[in-house]
């Protein structure tokens, strides 16, 4: 019944009346593959990643009346998510934009004899590396949008995705190394 | 793998597999809720023609969600229902002493006790289990002592109406709580017969009426 309202329905009724039912059929709609995004951008962190989603609700039940319907409802929420994760990113420091000096495999990234999935390596990378492989190779943004997201030029990003998917492979393709 | 930085047909393949989805913890929609309706963006209740008032998460990916293996140590030992029923008994302790149901400790800050409880030695660990377990008991037995005055009272109105109310709602937690201890005890002290009894007790109330363990979904915050 409910998959039968639009989002746009849902949202109406939300600024409305403040109806908390519509309000949660939207929620329960996105949030698992908005959470599965954050989740990702956070390396598996599932603490953070909760509350980056917290705030990502928040800030656009707030936005919610003004919100133009020229995105679908699930995109609009993505770039809400990016946006507190760069916020929160550029608080505790973290470099998006670029990853510092030369980047090495962790030693103990890899167990002995075995060899590591995608997520995983997706959860090793640099804060960089993973968030521009992230938002390319598994969302399907293009270059300009991360630019525009990121704030970086379309060429940064590329070279950016570039060392990032060399590390990715270092990673896939790496045994752990022995001292 | 190619060392171009194309990807390569089986790379696609492997980004194309990982998974779209996963679902968070049922705190987190509290926590949103909670402070949508502060703010009055929400303002409860809801209902409205056509809306199933709570539509399950879905169970797509679930496998792989946050304590899935993929993700890290932070996320390894936590046990929704656990958190729930230490977060329930925590407001249920907070019920029985007169301060108002769970302000004092939402999702969130047992989350993180759990997170911390993770750095302590054995010692510490035995000790916070004391503390706690006294102070479960004796919220029960508070509780236990409201229970006659309040039953008197049922009809003088809607306080002792929703009094009762509450102290259903008290027994369910601290029902969850001593399943949930249960569990980890069956865990510190594998075998036990007893332990294994009191699992068995409490699940066959699962999916039984009023009081089953588990069987509601509560707001306490």
């Amino acid at each position: 019944m409910t998959d039968q309202i639009s989002d746009r329905e849902l949202a109406d009724r939300v600024v409305a009346s403040g109806d908390e039912a519509a309000f949660e059929v939207l929620y329960r709609r996105h949030t698992p593959s908005v959470f599965r995004f954050v989740l990702r951008l956070s390396g598996g962190d599932a603490v953070e990643a909760e509350d980056l989603m917290q705030e990502t609700w928040i800030k656009a039940a707030r936005s919610l009346a003004r919100f133009e319907w020229k995105s679908a409802f699930c995109t609009w929420l993505m770039g809400i998510a990016l946006n507190q994760f760069r916020q929160l990113a550029r608080r505790n420091g973290r470099l998006l934009t670029a990853v510092a000096g030369e980047w090495d495999l962790p030693s103990d990234a890899v167990e002995p004899g075995s060899r590591i999935d995608l997520e995983r390596a997706l959860a090793l990378l640099p804060h960089g590396f993973r968030t521009v492989l992230v938002l390319h190779d598994v969302e399907g943004f293009t270059h300009r949008e991360i630019g525009e997201q990121l704030g970086i030029s379309e060429g940064t990003s590329k070279s950016q995705l570039h060392e990032a998917r060399r590390a990715m492979r270092r990673l896939l393709n790496a045994e752990r190394r022995t001292a | 793998m190619s060392d171009d930085v194309e990807l390569t047909p089986e790379e696609k393949r492997e980004f194309e597999r990982l998974p779209r989805t996963a679902v968070p913890s049922e705190f987190l929609w509290q926590r949103v809720v909670r402070t949508l309706r502060e703010d009055g963006i929400l303002r409860g209740g809801g209902g409205v023609a056509g809306l199933a008032p709570s539509s399950p998460q879905p169970a797509a990916d679930a496998a792989t969600g946050p304590s899935g293996r993929h993700w890290g140590p932070s996320a390894h030992r936590f046990r929704p229902w656990a958190v729930a029923a230490v977060s329930m008994a925590a407001s249920l302790a907070l019920f029985a002493s007169g301060a108002l149901m769970g302000h004092w400790m939402g999702a969130r800050s047992t989350e993180r006790a759990f997170l911390a409880a993770r750095d302590q030695d054995a010692a510490q660990l035995a000790q916070r289990v004391q503390e706690a377990g006294t102070a479960y008991v004796a919220a029960l037995a508070a509780l236990s002592d409201l229970q006659p005055a309040v039953g008197r009272l049922q009809g003088a109105g809607a306080a002792p109406a929703r009094a009762a109310s509450e102290i259903r709602q008290g027994r369910e937690a601290a029902l969850a709580a001593l399943y949930g201890a249960a569990v980890e005890l069956s865990r510190l002290v594998p075998g036990d017969p007893d332990v294994s009894e009191v699992i068995r007790i409490l699940e066959s109330r699962r999916f039984e009426g009023p009081g089953a363990v588990g069987t509601r979904q509560q707001t306490w915050y």
